[in-house]
């Protein structure tokens, strides 16, 4: 056999190549057919971006569809610590102009993003924008704006994030929010702006856009006339409610101190709806259940007289009354029109524990379904828990507190003849609210009280409320504030008037409520009842119920 | 014969090669363009809803009441000054 070295070598060049094929087509199975979805998730992380897209934030409208809160957007500064260019400009600029940021900075100098400052005020943006610097870029951020700032601790706000914090916002979050869309865009290996297709992964929902029960014009007209005399009596808090008792829509709801919407925070307790998150014992204004409980259980009539000594303090069961005025033999009907202290303890004793029950009835001691944050649901002294005064200290509005936004409620079950009402401040979406039908008290009982309550603005405490060709029907209180050792201070006291007005089909119930006055010896006959009638004076002006 | 069978696969490969590119060209194209107006759009809603917000802005009850009683001389209405008119039909 000859040996031939050519030929040998082909085979070997032959068998080499052969062999680089093989490896060549090995590797080009294992990348297309053996390993393809792994290389193919691989360049779609490189190639897809994720994107995830915040559907716009609804808005809230009044019952006008006037917007309470509105869409803007917001810019706020940030950095890469990571690849700052020239850190010796941004170290001194933060330190003196945004100081808040260096501890974040110096804890973590390789990140790949720190915000400097969010929601940047306009001054903010100028000096960034003057100073130049390389190393600081701009975000848009969406946030929110609120056109009527008295609405505040209502609608509440949103935060950094443009989530509900507190209020109307907090409240309907979700519905506002609506849900994100993510979808993955098919980008060049840049991730320039330009993609070269879009896959959806799940569509969002837009937000629902919430509309309110109130009407922006008197809750501004209020606002102004609660504010007004806040300034001039130097207050510490003041609140107001108007609310249509046939329907138990809340037209306006005032609460102050209240902070700017549109403004950073700078104390958190003006942030609080005293309407609903304060409770209080709101004196002489509770009279009027005592009187409905009397007249309903029979314990008493409007013309029984009853003898009020004609002192201004006297001991009842043991318990000293003070009254600040002193009244001899009234009627009944004149002990409320008076509000005489001595008067109604006889009959809250008649009552007994029947008066802890008509006070739970008219929706004392629990929450109203409104469902709003941070509601409180007040207290009323139960039977169990009395002690000797309890009773007489329940018939003039002690052991008993309640929310402005309670003592509204009941007042519209007195102006509504019986029926109670529950209170509604979300008109749309709809919230299926049904008003009970049961009536808690005879028509009997109602109009003996509602002549009570007339009577007390044409003669009695509330006199002042008296407008010419409305009927108004009011009740005031004056009660004293628990200092810090747990005692009744006479100088701190809270002043609270409740009224309702009518004409034909037209009702409104208006509660009025102002703590502390830099006046002594005052009473709400000559505070709070004149804010009602100024607010009631706006309220048919602006709602064309003139004579 | 062979030759011009083949001749006319390579061109016909060809031209459907082309006629890909020139149809992914203008995909791309539609889609910049769709893009473009997409972008356009949002920049319009976010002038609108800068406008929206100037607007109500201005509208802010506590303004107008500012400007009202400072250059219009204007002062709260008394109900007792108002009277209802009904005019005969």
């Amino acid at each position: 056999m000859m040996f031939h070295p050519q030929k040998n070598r082909i085979i070997l060049l032959f068998f080499i190549i052969l062999s680089g094929y093989t490896v060549l087509f090995y590797n080009l199975y294992t990348i297309q057919i053996k390993q393809s979805s792994f290389f193919t998730a691989k360049g779609q992380q490189q190639y897809g971006v994720p994107v995830t897209m915040y559907p716009p934030r609804a808005l809230i409208y009044d019952r006008n569809n006037m917007p309470l809160a509105l869409n803007k957007d917001t810019l706020s500064a940030f950095i890469i610590p990571a690849k700052l260019i020239e850190p010796e400009k941004i170290v001194p600029f933060l330190k003196m102009h945004f100081p808040a940021a260096m501890p974040r900075l110096e804890n973590n100098p390789t990140a790949h993003f720190m915000f400097i400052k969010r929601s940047l005020s306009e001054n903010e943006i100028e000096l960034i924008k003057k100073n130049q610097l390389a190393d600081i870029h701009f975000l848009k951020e969406p946030a929110r704006f609120y056109p009527l700032e008295s609405t505040g601790p209502l609608v509440g706000i949103t935060g950094a994030d443009n989530e509900g914090l507190m209020g109307i916002e907090l409240f309907c979050n979700e519905l506002l929010a609506g849900t994100p869309t993510t979808m993955l865009l098919e980008k060049d290996a840049r991730s320039n702006c330009f993609y070269f297709k879009r896959h959806m992964h799940q569509k969002g929902i837009d937000g629902n856009p919430v509309v309110l029960t109130l009407e922006s014009n008197l809750q501004f007209l209020a606002y102004e006339e609660v504010k007004k005399t806040m300034q001039e009596l130097q207050s510490e808090a003041g609140a107001a409610l108007i609310m249509n008792p046939l329907n138990g829509h809340i037209l306006a709801m005032v609460s102050l101190p209240d902070f700017d919407p549109n403004a950073p925070i700078d104390d958190m307790e003006k942030t609080k709806n005293i309407t609903i998150a304060d409770t209080y014992e709101f004196g002489s204004v509770i009279k009027t259940f005592l009187a409905l409980a009397a007249l309903a259980e029979k314990v008493t009539d409007l013309d029984e007289i009853i003898d009020c000594k004609n002192v201004k303090t006297t001991f009842i069961n043991g318990t000293r009354v003070n009254n600040p005025v002193a009244h001899g033999q009234i009627t009944f009907s004149e002990v409320i029109e008076l509000s005489n202290n001595i008067g109604t303890a006889q009959i809250a004793l008649r009552l007994g524990p029947k008066l802890y029950e008509h006070y739970m009835s008219c929706s004392f001691g629990q929450k109203t379904l409104i469902t709003l944050p941070g509601e409180q649901k007040g207290f009323v002294n139960p039977p169990a828990l009395w002690s000797k005064p309890s009773p007489i200290s329940l018939s003039f509005g002690y052991e008993i507190r309640a929310t402005l936004l309670q003592l509204c409620c009941a007042f519209c079950m007195i102006a509504n003849h019986g029926y109670p009402i529950v209170p509604v401040l979300i008109l749309k979406p709809d919230q299926a609210i049904k008003q009970p039908t049961e009536r808690l008290y005879d028509q009997e009982t109602m109009d003996k009280l509602l002549s009570i309550l007339e009577k007390t603005v044409t003669q009695g405490g509330a006199h002042r409320t008296h407008i010419a060709g409305y009927t108004i029907r009011a009740k005031t209180g004056t009660a004293n504030l628990l200092d810090e050792n747990g005692n009744y201070d006479p100088d701190q006291n809270i002043f609270t008037c409740a009224a309702f007005v009518e004409k034909g089909n037209y009702k409104r119930v208006v509660v009025v409520f102002i703590k502390k006055a830099n006046k002594k010896h005052v009473f709400a006959s000559t505070i709070t009842v004149p804010l009602a009638e100024r607010i009631i004076e706006q309220m048919l002006i602006h709602e064309n119920i003139i004579n | 014969m062979n030759y011009k069978v083949i001749t006319g696969l390579i061109v016909s490969q060809i031209l459907l090669i082309f006629i890909h590119i020139y149809k992914h060209n203008l995909f791309i194209q539609h889609s910049f363009n769709l893009q473009k107006n997409e972008k356009t759009k949002e920049m319009l809603l976010i002038d609108l809803q800068n406008l929206e917000n100037e607007w109500f802005e201005l509208q802010k009850k506590s303004t107008v009441k500012d400007f009202a009683q400072a250059h219009l001389h204007m002062k709260p209405t008394k109900l007792s000054s108002l009277k209802k008119v009904t005019l005969p039909l």
